[in-house]
């Protein structure tokens, strides 16, 4: 379906407050749960994958039917000052970054309704979660690492090299979050077609 | 005051949803008007209309004219719709933007800009009119379905339209909350505002109807005045397929029971947490392949009691037996079905036919028993349609197959009539005696008068949190 | 009718909060940080959240000091909540304020009323979706479709539609609804937006959130110079 124009309605509005709610309350779930079943490190590498399972359904639904420019930089602006209100304001500026970076993901006629286009915001979207970890260990390393030992013990420090500084560390946390968005994208689509467009909602 | 001429609309590529044919009525000033016809005669359709949702929401064809106050709906600003209109549906809950009453009950004048103390003045006024007085700090998801109602006229007459619109009011609510609603819309009334409701429970609005018009597959059929509606017989009403106060008199059908009771509850007693007793010492009996109705009024524990003997919730106190032994919550959720009131939530299949047979392996016998199921509840046409995209009534349907071809001895429904007329509540019960005569044990929560008639060999009245048996 | 403060007064606090977290070079002054955000909740009456944020903060720092060096990762999770816990201090205060007083606020701020009305329904959201599952949860019960509680880890893939599905068409139901809803309660109107609150921008307010700013200054340089 071509999209008729740009302008947002109301409906559009209130279609992104639900979802996302929604999305963001299952981003926490997926952390917390993670985190107490595969201990903080699995959590790390894990927590972004599993909450993109149950994610990317909501993502894809919610895309297509707003299917306007601005949709997934505004999911990414309200999700990061969500974080910004729980006082991650560097977890703000990292969504604020990849929010843009999602809408360059839909350029192109008819791209809110492709899997490749829906996959790869959605991956960015997913990956901003972990992002705020080990971006800064591959930009400013030195700083980060001191910034860190300011409040935190030795055991903490060395943990957090470990998890967010090794190049295995991050290529793992990249791997379970792709895997976890084509999985939740796939899901998202196929419940798209059977129920949501069967159903005509 | 609402003008229409020659009214027509058919949606855009929705070929099961009727619309309106030639319609044509005019509405005066400080009138109250209902909307009656079976389900899916367009009155939903023609409030969509007269209200301007229709093409703003909802995609299609528009012929004719419509004048609300003077001015078609479509040109209206959203100051002029918010200061013309006020909207009651069905469901409050999906109607709220706030937590509390009174957050609700401003929103409409913060959003208009009305100057503080002219709305706090005006918020006054409609809480006081309405009795809402002690409910202004309360959180709104706590309270009855007729305080959620009450909360949602308040907050649609705040700045005190010329036009309220009620879809189907009395839904939800029990004797005595119908009765203040009646009472709360005949204050309005003498404001001056004029009322058109869409209903199908027709007689409890006769205090306060001028007119009742009928619609037919979305045409205009008839038209009758208060006098002339209420002295329409039972006969006559049923041929138009509404309900009349009798309805269900003639209809009961005698229940197979086995002998002997099946689930048996002593002194069960239950609270949610931080709140004060909900169920108190009851005791019951429910027999094999028996039908009991629960009644009470809103907000007493039916759903909880529904949900207690499901198994959904586990009873602080007292013991349930079944068949003489007693039985855990786990248990009796497994031996039991409970139809919730809202279908939305216990609906997963792409289709009709898959869904009487989710959750299980599907062998020879099953299919048969669904096939079985399709055909006793009329669902055979609707086998692929996605249940999602099916009416009210048609859900319900649904659901009371899918209880039907389950394993579980004990079927609870909630309000299972709840804003369908009187072809498809008389269906319902006719499907509830099916369920009996397959020996399994139906519990009904329901105001329905009409239900409790045809189909309840026992009525359970809960009131002020304890179980009176009838 | 309680006064209540201006929300972007906390929001400045907030922010000031937020920056002087993120700069601050020792836990001496984290320390000192959390302590002037609990006399900040009680110069706002928040009594209840103040202890509770003292408390968990207490918590938090004796967890540390009693956990084996082997836990090194869960000393990571520990010491991220201990640093943002003067922010949700904040936060809490922010958020316990009534949502029309927030929209007001944001209308001040000059913000489109379709972001003052994306403001409210996420404000609204928030508890209805915990409702919602709650229901959706019981619905899947109520139809016996899990009986045990095994059930779920031997159907994974029924049990994820089960739970997956009414949400998303409760979601797009509830979008509806609240649109048309929406439509009658004049959202789009171009009026200056109003609330029935009555805000205090006082004398008191102000300086209590400029010795609240200098407060937090004082702490970053009192470290910034014994370092």
């Amino acid at each position: 379906m071509q999209e008729k124009n740009n302008k947002w309605t109301l409906k559009n509005v209130v279609t992104l407050s639900v979802f996302t709610v929604i999305i963001y309350i299952l981003l926490m779930i997926g952390m917390i749960a993670t985190n107490i079943l595969l201990t903080p490190v699995g959590a790390y590498f894990a927590s972004p994958g599993i909450s993109a399972l149950f994610a990317g359904p909501f993502f894809i639904v919610m895309v297509n039917k707003i299917e306007k420019r601005g949709v997934t930089f505004l999911l990414s602006l309200i999700s990061g000052l969500l974080f910004l209100f729980m006082g991650q304001l560097y977890t703000f500026l990292v969504y604020v970054m990849f929010g843009i970076l999602t809408e360059l993901c839909y350029l192109g006629k008819n791209s809110y309704h492709k899997l490749v286009n829906n996959f790869s915001a959605f991956f960015l979207y997913m990956l901003a979660l972990s992002a705020g970890g080990f971006i800064p260990m591959i930009l400013i390393r030195e700083q980060y690492v001191e910034w860190y030992k300011t409040v935190g013990n030795a055991e903490s420090v060395s943990a957090m090299i470990n998890v967010y500084g090794t190049l295995h560390g991050v290529l793992i946390t990249i791997g379970i979050t792709l895997v976890g968005c084509v999985a939740g994208c796939l899901i998202g689509f196929s419940i798209l077609s059977r129920h949501v467009k069967k159903a005509r909602i | 005051m609402v003008k229409l001429e020659h009214l027509s609309f058919h949606y855009e590529d929705e070929e099961n949803i009727c619309g309106i044919h030639d319609v044509s009525f005019h509405l005066p000033k400080g009138s109250c008007t209902v909307l009656c016809g079976t389900s899916g005669c367009g009155k939903t359709t023609l409030l969509r209309l007269i209200s301007g949702l229709i093409p703003t929401f909802f995609a299609g064809e528009i012929k004719g004219k419509i004048e609300v106050n003077g001015k078609n709906p479509l040109e209206m600003s959203s100051d002029e719709r918010a200061l013309t209109y006020g909207m009651v549906f069905q469901d409050p809950r999906s109607q709220f933007f706030m937590p509390r009453v009174l957050n609700e009950i401003a929103f409409s004048g913060e959003n208009l800009g009305i100057e503080r103390m002219q709305l706090l003045h005006k918020i006054e006024v409609i809480t006081r009119q309405l009795g809402l007085s002690d409910l202004m700090d309360r959180d709104l998801s706590r309270l009855s379905s007729g305080q959620k109602q009450k909360v949602a006229i308040a907050a649609a007459c705040l700045l005190n339209p010329p036009l309220l619109i009620l879809d189907e009011p009395t839904a939800n609510l029990d004797y005595e909350s119908t009765r203040s609603l009646i009472e709360i819309l005949t204050e309005i009334k003498k404001n001056g505002t004029t009322i058109l409701i869409s209903e199908h429970r027709l007689h409890c609005l006769l205090p306060i109807t001028d007119r009742y018009i009928y619609l037919k597959q979305g045409s205009l059929a008839k038209c009758w005045s208060k006098s002339d509606f209420e002295k329409m017989t039972l006969e006559e009403t049923e041929k138009y397929g509404l309900r009349h106060p009798d309805s269900g008199k003639n209809l009961f059908i005698p229940s197979c029971r086995d002998k002997g009771d099946l689930l048996v509850g002593k002194a069960v007693g239950f609270h949610y947490a931080h709140q004060c007793l909900v169920l108190n010492k009851l005791d019951f009996s429910l027999g094999k392949g028996s039908v009991v109705a629960v009644v009470g009024k809103n907000g007493k524990g039916k759903t909880t009691f529904g949900k207690i003997l499901c198994g959904l919730l586990k009873q602080k106190s007292g013991k349930i037996l079944y068949r003489d032994k007693p039985i855990s919550a786990a248990k009796r959720c497994r031996n039991s079905y409970f139809v919730m009131q809202d279908a939305d939530y216990q609906l997963y299949a792409e289709s009709v036919g898959n869904e009487l047979v989710l959750g299980k392996k599907v062998t020879e016998a099953i299919k048969e028993k669904a096939y079985a199921a399709m055909a006793l509840f009329d669902l055979t046409n609707l086998k692929d349609r996605h249940p999602a995209s099916l009416s009210g009534g048609e859900k319900q349907r649904v659901t009371l197959a899918a209880a039907y071809c389950s394993d579980a001895e004990i079927i609870v429904m909630d309000e299972p009539t709840s804003g369908l007329d009187a072809i498809n509540a008389k269906r319902v019960a006719k499907f509830i005696q099916l369920l009996s005569n397959a020996n399994k044990t139906v519990v009904v929560i329901t105001h329905d008068e009409l239900l409790l008639r045809a189909v309840s060999d026992s009525i359970i009245l809960i009131n002020e949190n304890r179980l009176l048996e009838g | 009718m309680m006064r209540i403060q201006d929300p972007r007064i906390t929001l400045i606090s907030l922010l000031a909060v937020t920056v002087t977290a993120f700069i601050i070079s020792s836990p001496v002054q984290l320390h000192l940080l959390t302590g002037l955000c609990v006399l900040y909740l009680i110069s706002l009456s928040k009594f209840k959240s103040a202890l509770r944020s003292a408390v968990i903060y207490v918590c938090l720092w004796l967890l540390v000091s009693i956990l084996p060096t082997s836990v090194g990762s869960v000393t990571v999770l520990l010491f991220m909540y201990i640093r943002i816990l003067p922010m949700l201090a904040i936060s809490a205060a922010l958020i316990s304020t009534p949502p029309s007083l927030l929209m007001w606020t944001g209308a001040r701020m000059h913000l489109s009323q379709r972001a003052l009305l994306a403001m409210g329904v996420l404000l609204r959201f928030f508890t209805v979706i915990k409702l919602e599952m709650q229901a959706i949860f019981q619905g899947i019960r109520a139809r016996g479709m899990f009986p045990h509680w095994y059930s779920v880890i031997l159907h994974p893939a029924q049990s994820y539609e089960c739970l997956v599905l009414p949400l998303i068409l409760r979601g797009l139901k509830l979008s509806s609804d609240l649109t048309c809803a929406a439509e009658f309660r004049g959202v789009e109107s171009r009026a200056m937006r109003t609330c029935i609150y009555p805000t205090v921008c006082s004398l008191k307010s102000i300086l209590g959130t400029i010795c609240f700013i200098g407060g937090c200054i004082m702490i970053y340089y009192g470290g910034y110079f014994h370092g």
